[in-house]
């Protein structure tokens, strides 16, 4: 059962006193019926979902620079016993160049030890105790393999299925396909944090591509108001607000009902949006009821960034029922010392992550909220040496991500690579598949949801992706 | 790695917006079936993919897309036998029900309609008369039809819209009245608002010929050149960084002030195309011509720190490709970059083959600083830079030409043939010669034989005025682009274009001076119901400006906007830290002084991270070639202009303006003020809508040091985010 979506009352309220202000003055239908709260949820293109859906929303943990499948998730004891042996020629046979190692490398086996854990026995790393303690809801998938090992390319190819940033991200997708059910807030929001290393976040990672840009993520800042011009100008009290944009729409349907185009229509709603955004977005960054013990549960501060923050708003956002929310995390891109780096990483999400699953599940949301982790790639079995450190490079061809609630098996381990952690070679899972499986959960066939650009349809999935059927509950 | 960019959908057809509307016939034409009109879509969308021009991808070695292909007799039977559907297998599978035999097979998740299938059993029937791809036949100048209503007949434009209409059952809307007409054709034309003056001489001239001469003086002046070199960036993907990850800043504004200069002086269309493509190799080249070859050093271009620079080179030569196709020719070439095109008779050899044309120029990809070729350019007088020249980027072609080769599906290190230089066979005729390099092939494109380029150039400037051009589909003039709604029209002013002597000026008087284009915008709901999209033309489009006369629009009527044309991008204020969180290196130069109030076709375009207020605005980020931009309709956007500091100082300097320069009577300076917003003054109930709430305003400013200036400035923020002030009426 899904509890009730949380409002931002305010706002809620406004809307009310607002529709009765307006209601003795014009009397306009479309508006009347414009402004009800089902009509400012969007409608999706889709008149229906093509099968049931298991997962209502998604929340992406997205571990950008490309997490090492090695140290996480995958222990490899043959790579372990071959330490500092030279790679093996078979493997390098039909592939890429490395990204930035050059010659020919050495095996590295990871030096964390791995474990087993919970009821189902998931085996993971030292580094993820806390993530251990939530085991028994995790479907990790140790088969994935993506197109490159390029990092812009390798983000696009994550969410948008091509390797350049032209075309609608899986959230766009989402929102064009299904519309929005929250009244308040956008429907696919972004939130960032860690660490630089040198890899700019670009917007075509949230990008709507040839969609109609309302499907857009909508990128919130990670310090200071979330939403840019949220604050109206020094003086101006939200009472005084309100009182010009009565004029303003009092003004708008007028020009409505004197020229009939629905572009109007679709402005007053947005300005209506707008207004409820200034009460409601401050609302949720300020983490305002949320209990000391839920802060120290995820690990976060009220104010101070962090990924720990993120994955706390996460849930409060999809609480309030947006439909697609992406964290991106920054700092995985390990090449030089990935024991510093990756344990940095570890450190920071960790805990927020096993607190996120254990928060949606204490709420009876993480039965259908979909949770994603993964990067752009996972990193090279080979040593990537730099003076007296080591990291890895970036590995497109066999790596792990994990899937929580919404419909996914509990527990399972699927898919392998090989005993060198190098190719994926069982169950293997395309990103490509990937996708379809996650339109699945949401009740869409990925063939069907299309949209026509440039005289042709185009798919999240192109012409391919297979819907990973062993994997779903 | 490249191969599944471009890999070809095979999804269901969704229903495009065309469908409510058939399109034309051409008049004189006997009702029969037309192989392009009614026959060419339905075998694009639902045949082509595998029996089409692609060799690889075709199925049971039969194509649909020459009577060739299809008349053929292969062991005794036709896939279409011309005049006889039941000797026809294609007809006969189209209308099986056997999952086994239908077509498109069931796992195509494709079928063909009820409507659909009769039109194609009817063409058969017919003959099946194949018709080469309409735009690949050369326009044809028809006479505009007789008017259907003379007296609302400006220009031939106009005779082609009644006609249309007439057959339709319907008539033209009424026209405009003269505030919505200087309003929307001056924002049209020169992307600022009337002021009160010109808005009272156009008012106060009864002669015959006012409108007319109030287009001439608009087009006469600089701010209609910035105007249109605004969309001429959009399609050059100009930006003044280079793009990728580390997206470091690139001298390029003098050739967006070379564009400038080019439109103000009216260049004609095929000169304004030789000079950006090859001006570096006509004889005796001027420093002017060498600059426009900055068209094609907007190209973004990695650092090539990480990358095979070989690769990210090559990437550059595809952008150039891609985008020369997409803005002369309208066809989305790019997909034949890794196989031959699915629809469109472009192989993947024409695609290599005038990638040769581009490949020849000195390219330096990698290390810092080391951009390619440049040119120095002298510092405007007074700029706030070093006073040292500037090096811009321009063309410049090897001695030796490079060699080009097929990439096999796209894989660069996967080398097919060996290709020289060539236009795309289809739109070269036998015998004639074949352009051999980039001069030849710039003038190949403009010797007014071309079938392509005028059409495609004039579709542009329609969309630019309707929000939508006659060809809906302004980027793709292939077999699964729409069809032109008025065909007529559309060769009529391609024609006149290139017989005009490819004169710019002239094509956007005459569709701005077209009674068509004075129509109301009002939306009856009858009219709204046959015609949503307005493919008719049965009214005209109100459209949302663009990003920058948003803003553009604001500091005019405030006041603020400084008038100065041309030189370095300048800096209006952005949030703090804006790049910094994006990681992105530089600095945000925070402009002072005029240049926080230029216009935004000025504002320095960070192609990564866009100043935010045109972002938010969908103004595109120039990545690639952008024919058409969103226009979208956002709770974000609204935040902007209600509290964006540009505005916020807008709407506080219109109040000042309105205190200063109106007499001291709240009725008047409302007049004003909607004069200055609107051009038009409020009436009766809106003024006392607007007195009674600026009285509320003033009470509750009273405590405020200056209270009337703070209950303006409310009235000003209302005005200057209605929808009406946003929206070219």
């Amino acid at each position: 059962m899904t509890p009730p979506l949380q409002p931002c009352s305010s706002a809620a309220l406004t809307r009310r006193a607002f529709l009765g202000r307006s209601a003795g003055g014009i009397g306009s239908l479309a508006l009347a019926s414009l402004l009800n709260d089902r009509a400012f949820a969007e409608q999706g293109s889709l008149p229906g979902l093509h099968h049931a859906a298991k997962a209502k929303r998604v929340i992406f943990l997205f571990m950008a620079g490309g997490p090492s499948h090695i140290d996480l998730f995958d222990p490899k004891p043959k790579l372990n016993e071959l330490d500092g042996k030279a790679i093996p020629q078979e493997l390098l046979k039909d592939h890429q160049q490395f990204a930035l190692i050059r010659g020919t490398p050495n095996l590295k086996g990871s030096p964390y030890a791995f474990q087993h854990h919970g009821r189902s026995g998931t085996v993971l790393s030292e580094l993820l105790p806390h993530l251990a303690g939530v085991a028994d809801e995790l479907t990790v998938i140790r088969s994935m393999h993506t197109d490159t090992n390029v990092h812009d390319p390798g983000v696009n190819f994550m969410n948008c299925g091509t390797l350049l940033g032209d075309r609608p991200t899986l959230g766009s997708w989402l929102s064009y396909g299904l519309g929005s059910v929250n009244e308040d807030l956008p429907a696919y929001i972004v939130l960032t944090s860690g660490v630089s290393d040198g890899q700019p976040l670009l917007q075509s990672f949230w990008g709507n591509g040839f969609l109609d840009s309302r499907h857009a993520g909508v990128p919130f800042r990670n310090s200071g108001p979330p939403v840019l011009h949220l604050d109206n100008p020094d003086g101006i009290t939200s009472g005084d607000r309100r009182r010009e944009l009565d004029l303003l729409q009092w003004m708008n349907q007028r020009q409505h009902q004197t020229l009939g185009d629905p572009e109007i229509a679709a402005r007053i709603a947005s300005y209506e949006l707008a207004f409820r955004m200034q009460a409601c977005v401050p609302q949720l960054a300020e983490l305002d009821g949320e209990p000391d013990k839920i802060l120290d549960l995820y690990g976060a501060d009220r104010v101070k960034p962090s990924f720990a923050r993120n994955c706390l708003m996460a849930r409060r956002l999809v609480e309030r029922g947006v439909r697609f929310v992406q964290l991106y995390d920054r700092g995985w891109d390990s090449h030089s010392d990935i024991d510093r780096e990756h344990k940095r990483q570890c450190a920071a999400a960790d805990r927020p992550i096993a607190a996120l699953i254990a928060d949606l599940k204490q709420r009876g949301l993480l039965d259908d909220t979909l949770v994603l982790w993964g990067g752009e790639f996972g990193r090279t079995p080979v040593a990537q040496v730099m003076g007296r450190t080591w990291g890895r490079d970036h590995h497109p061809h066999g790596f792990t991500m994990w899937m929580a609630g919404g419909g996914m098996q509990p527990g399972l381990t699927y898919g392998n690579t090989d005993e060198f952690g190098y190719h994926s070679v069982e169950n293997k899972v395309h990103v490509h598949d990937l996708h379809a499986t996650i339109l699945h959960l949401m009740g869409i066939d990925h063939k069907r949801l299309t949209f026509r650009s440039q005289g042709r349809d185009f798919r999240l999935t192109d012409v391919h992706g297979e819907v990973v059927k062993d994997i779903l509950a | 790695m490249a191969s599944i960019l471009l890999a070809v959908s095979l999804a269901p057809c969704t229903t495009t917006a065309q469908a409510a509307v058939p399109p034309e016939a051409r008049p004189g034409e006997p009702s029969r079936i037309e192989f392009n009109r009614d026959i060419r879509p339905i075998l694009s969308d639902n045949c082509f993919a595998c029996h089409g021009f692609d060799g690889k991808k075709r199925k049971a070695e039969l194509r649909l897309d020459t009577p060739e292909g299809a008349f053929a007799i292969r062991d005794g039977t036709q896939a279409i036998k011309p005049g006889d559907p039941a000797q026809s297998e294609a007809w006969h599978r189209v209308a099986s029900t056997d999952a086994d035999e239908m077509m498109p097979p069931p796992k195509s998740n494709k079928q063909l309609t009820a409507a659909e299938q009769l039109l194609l059993k009817r063409w058969i029937e017919e003959g099946a008369a194949y018709q080469p791809h309409w735009a690949f036949l050369p326009p044809h100048k028809d006479t505009p039809p007789e008017p259907a209503i003379p007296a609302r007949a400006a220009n031939p434009i106009d005779r082609f819209v009644q006609a249309r209409l007439a057959r339709e059952g319907l008539a033209p809307a009424p026209e405009a009245d003269r505030l919505t007409l200087i309003r929307r054709v001056t924002l049209d034309l020169t992307g600022l608002p009337p002021t009160p003056p010109q808005i009272k001489a156009f008012l106060n001239d009864p002669a015959p010929g006012a409108y007319e001469r109030l287009v001439d003086r608009l087009l006469a002046t600089r701010d209609y050149a910035e105007r249109r070199t605004q969309d001429w960036l959009d399609l050059a993907r100009y930006a003044d960084t280079r793009g990728f990850a580390d997206d470091r800043p690139r001298p390029i504004w003098p050739y967006r002030d070379w564009v400038i200069r080019a439109l103000d002086g009216n260049m004609p269309f095929d000169r304004f195309t030789i000079e950006q493509l090859a001006g570096d190799l006509l004889p005796a080249a001027t420093d002017e011509q060498r600059l426009a070859t900055g068209f094609h050093r907007n190209a973004p271009q990695a650092r090539g720190q990480t990358y095979p620079v070989e690769e990210y080179r090559l990437k550059g030569v595809t952008d150039r490709v891609n985008t020369t196709a997409k803005v002369w020719l309208g066809l989305t070439m790019e997909c034949a970059e890794c196989h031959d095109h699915k629809f469109d008779p472009i192989s993947q050899r024409d695609y290599y083959s005038l990638f040769a044309i581009f490949n020849n120029i000195e390219h330096q990809g990698s290390g810092m600083g080391q951009g390619g070729p440049t040119m120095p350019y002298p510092p405007p007088p007074g700029a706030t830079t070093t006073g040292k020249p500037v090096a811009v980027p321009v063309m410049r072609e090897l001695p030796a030409p490079r060699e080009t080769f097929i990439h096999l599906r796209g894989n660069f290190l996967n080398r097919g043939d060996q290709v020289g230089p060539a236009a795309p066979a289809v739109l070269v005729a036998a015998g004639e010669p074949q352009p051999r390099n980039r001069l030849d092939f710039a003038r190949w494109l403009v010797d007014g034989r071309n079938p392509l380029v005028a059409r495609v150039v004039v579709n542009r400037f329609w969309q630019s005025y309707f929000g939508h051009g006659l060809v809906r589909t302004p980027d793709d003039f292939g077999a699964q682009g729409t069809l032109p709604t008025h065909p007529g029209l559309l060769d009529w002013l391609a024609t006149e274009f290139v017989e005009s002597g490819w004169d710019m000026k002239h094509i956007n008087r005459l569709i701005v001076t077209s009674a068509t284009y004075r129509q109301s915008a009002r939306i009856s709901a009858a009219l709204g119901e046959r015609d949503p999209h307005n493919l008719l033309l049965a009214r005209m489009q109100r459209v949302r400006l663009p990003a920058e006369q948003i803003r553009d629009q604001a500091l005019a009527i405030s006041g603020l906007l400084q008038p100065f044309t041309g030189g370095p991008p300048v800096f209006p204020p952005q949030p703090d830290r804006y790049w910094e969180d994006r990681d992105l290196p530089g600095k945000w130069a925070k402009s002072t002084g005029h240049d926080l109030y230029r216009k935004s076709l000025y504002t320095y375009w960070r192609r990564m991270a866009l100043h935010p207020t045109m972002e938010l605005l969908d103004g595109p980020a120039r990545v690639v070639c952008t024919v058409k931009r969103n226009l979208s309709n956002l709770p974000t956007q609204a935040l902007v202009t209600l509290n964006a500091p540009v505005f916020v100082d807008s709407a506080k300097h219109l109040a000042r303006r309105l205190l200063a320069e109106a007499p001291d009577d709240p009725g008047l300076r409302l007049e004003l003020a909607f004069q200055l917003c609107l051009a038009r003054p409020p009436d009766a109930t809106e003024r006392d809508r607007f007195l009674s709430f600026l009285d509320t305003q003033v009470i509750r400013y009273a405590k405020a040091p200056a209270p009337d200036l703070a209950a303006w400035q409310s009235v000003a923020t209302v005005l200057l985010n209605l929808d009406e002030t946003i929206t070219r009426p």
